[in-house]
């Protein structure tokens, strides 16, 4: 996986993030119900963390 | 893309634009939607097996959205090791919180499902009229007819017989009221009571021991005939903290002249932090519906009549512990907050039965009516099929029902109740829900159980384009 992907998985979980949470603070257990957002940030951090870590060196 | 797809997902899921969504569980697991069945002393979650081993249970409906109707599928089957079956099964929908009103719906009567087998069987539409011969060609027939209501038990319908009594004449005639309560009542009750050229006249004397928080307003409802005709309201006392000062006694007085002959019930809906200190009143019958909280007044000697078959009887003040006495029998209250219980000796009578207290501080309750006096009491009801009842020592001839009984599928039982939750009550965006099976015990010494096979809610409701409609037209 190249780090481009990585890059674009981690915006895409960030996105997520921001929308589920607007999302259940306007409207409760709407997301809630079927995500569980926990899962979301931890993939978001493992995300981050990848990408940290296979940054390519200049 | 993804994410906005998903977004789109989750907003059809909560908007439910189509009006109609179903949840379902087979309860191995947590659902979001339906809650898990409570409380956990009276359901046992086992590997394989969810087992409702005493009555009642609950469970959480939660929804994204208000919707107007449910219909409930509920499987499960019986489970008897040493012990009878249940004979009833009901489930049914918060109302109201106050008074912790479920309305409730069969799911299963074990008496109305032996005599579909037995006698004459005219079904139209829900209602089932059941005949020991046939009598009646229609279900109309037999609502026209002047058959006896000693001759009928209903079940989940009410035949709307007209209950008169010839032989009542008004007692207070020279000066309104002349009958006082001879005790004093905590919280919500109900009454019939009965008018015959003489006004209706009742003066209530509440006052607000402010042991909660919350405010205790007090709403009085009079209907005739199950409709709502009149209703007055009491506010809060203005106390919504719970400092224990007993308010001021407030009056609160329904008083209505010129009503046709009949009967009529009387709603008082109150919080357990409301003592009805006096009812005066100048009508001669007064029979209180299904329980009587006596609040702990001082009060000595007291003796009640009921048509129960069996009474109930729970105290929280270790003062009114006692003995009570009901013809021969005794039931002794030798705990608080736990439910003591006696079957009554009622083959023989249908009159009601003395029943004598010590003292006050208890709360009675029975599958029939409660007065303070012989001559108070009054049954307009026609006789509910539930697991007590006799037919053929009662001489019950028809049967009438709102009633479709389970559909059996190999060992399971599933049936339907459909709820109106237009009338629901709502809370944190949950519906609550319980399955009653009166009979069932934790405390025994059987094994009796319903296990739970699954629990599916479909729900129906106003479509997005009809909400539209609706704001449009406003």
């Amino acid at each position: 996986m190249t780090h481009d992907t990585l890059k674009e998985i981690f915006y895409c979980l960030t996105g997520a993030l921001v929308v589920f949470s607007g999302l259940e603070f306007l409207w409760p257990d709407l997301v809630l119900a079927y995500i569980n957002i926990n899962w979301v940030l931890i993939l978001w951090l493992a995300s981050g963390i990848v990408i940290v870590m296979t940054k390519p060196s200049n | 893309m993804i994410l906005a797809c998903v977004t789109l997902w989750l907003l059809y899921m909560g908007i439910v634009p189509g009006g109609h969504i179903v949840y379902s569980t087979n309860l191995d697991g947590d659902d979001f939607f339906i809650g898990k069945l409570t409380p956990t002393e009276r359901v046992q979650y086992e590997e394989g097996a969810v087992a409702i081993i005493g009555d009642p249970a609950y469970f959480n409906l939660r929804t994204p959205r208000p919707f107007d109707r449910a219909i409930l599928t509920f499987k499960y089957r019986h489970q008897r090791i040493n012990g009878g079956f249940d004979p009833i099964i009901e489930a049914g929908v918060l109302a109201d919180k106050v008074v912790w009103r479920y309305d409730l719906k069969p799911l299963e009567n074990r008496t109305i499902d032996q005599l579909l087998l037995a006698w004459d069987i005219i079904r139209e539409d829900d209602i089932v009229l059941l005949q020991r011969n046939r009598t009646f060609d229609s279900l109309a027939a037999f609502l026209e007819s002047t058959t006896s209501p000693d001759r009928i038990a209903a079940y989940n319908y009410d035949p709307q017989k007209e209950y008169l009594l010839p032989d009542y004449e008004a007692q207070c005639v020279e000066e309104r009221p002349c009958y006082d309560l001879p005790v004093s009542l905590r919280g919500s009750y109900q009454f019939y009571t009965y008018v015959k050229n003489e006004e209706l006249d009742f003066r209530f004397t509440f006052l607000d021991l402010n042991e909660n928080r919350d405010g205790d307003p007090v709403d009085i409802f009079l209907y005739y005939e199950d409709a709502l005709i009149e209703s007055r309201h009491l506010d809060d006392d203005g106390v919504t903290s719970d400092n224990r000062e007993k308010s001021e006694e407030r009056e609160l007085a329904l008083e209505l002249p010129n009503l046709p002959e009949g009967v009529y019930k009387i709603e008082v809906r109150a919080g357990g932090d409301i003592i009805t200190g006096k009812i005066a009143t100048g009508q001669s019958r007064l029979s209180f519906i299904n329980k009587v909280e006596l609040a702990k007044a001082g009060g000595k000697y007291i003796t009640l009549w009921t048509d129960s078959r069996k009474i109930q009887a729970t105290t929280v003040y270790p003062e009114s512990l006692q003995v009570i006495g009901a013809g021969d029998d005794e039931l002794e209250i030798d705990a608080t907050y736990k439910q003591f219980e006696l079957a009554l000796d009622r083959a023989t009578t249908s009159d009601p039965q003395a029943i004598f207290l010590d003292r006050d501080g208890l709360i009675l309750s029975g599958d029939g009516l409660f007065a303070f006096s012989p001559e108070a009491y009054l049954n307009p009801r026609v006789r509910r099929v539930n697991g007590d009842l006799d037919i053929n020592g009662k001489g019950i001839d028809y049967v009438v029902a709102r009633y479709a009984g389970p559909a059996i599928k190999g060992e399971w039982h599933e049936a339907q109740a459909v709820f109106d939750l237009k009338r629901a009550y709502r809370e944190d965006g949950k519906y609550g829900f319980i399955i009653s099976i009166p009979g069932l015990k934790t405390d025994d010494e059987t094994d009796d159980a319903v296990l739970v096979g699954g629990i599916k809610v479909e729900l129906l409701g106003v479509t997005l384009w009809e909400k539209i409609k609706d704001i449009i037209a406003r």
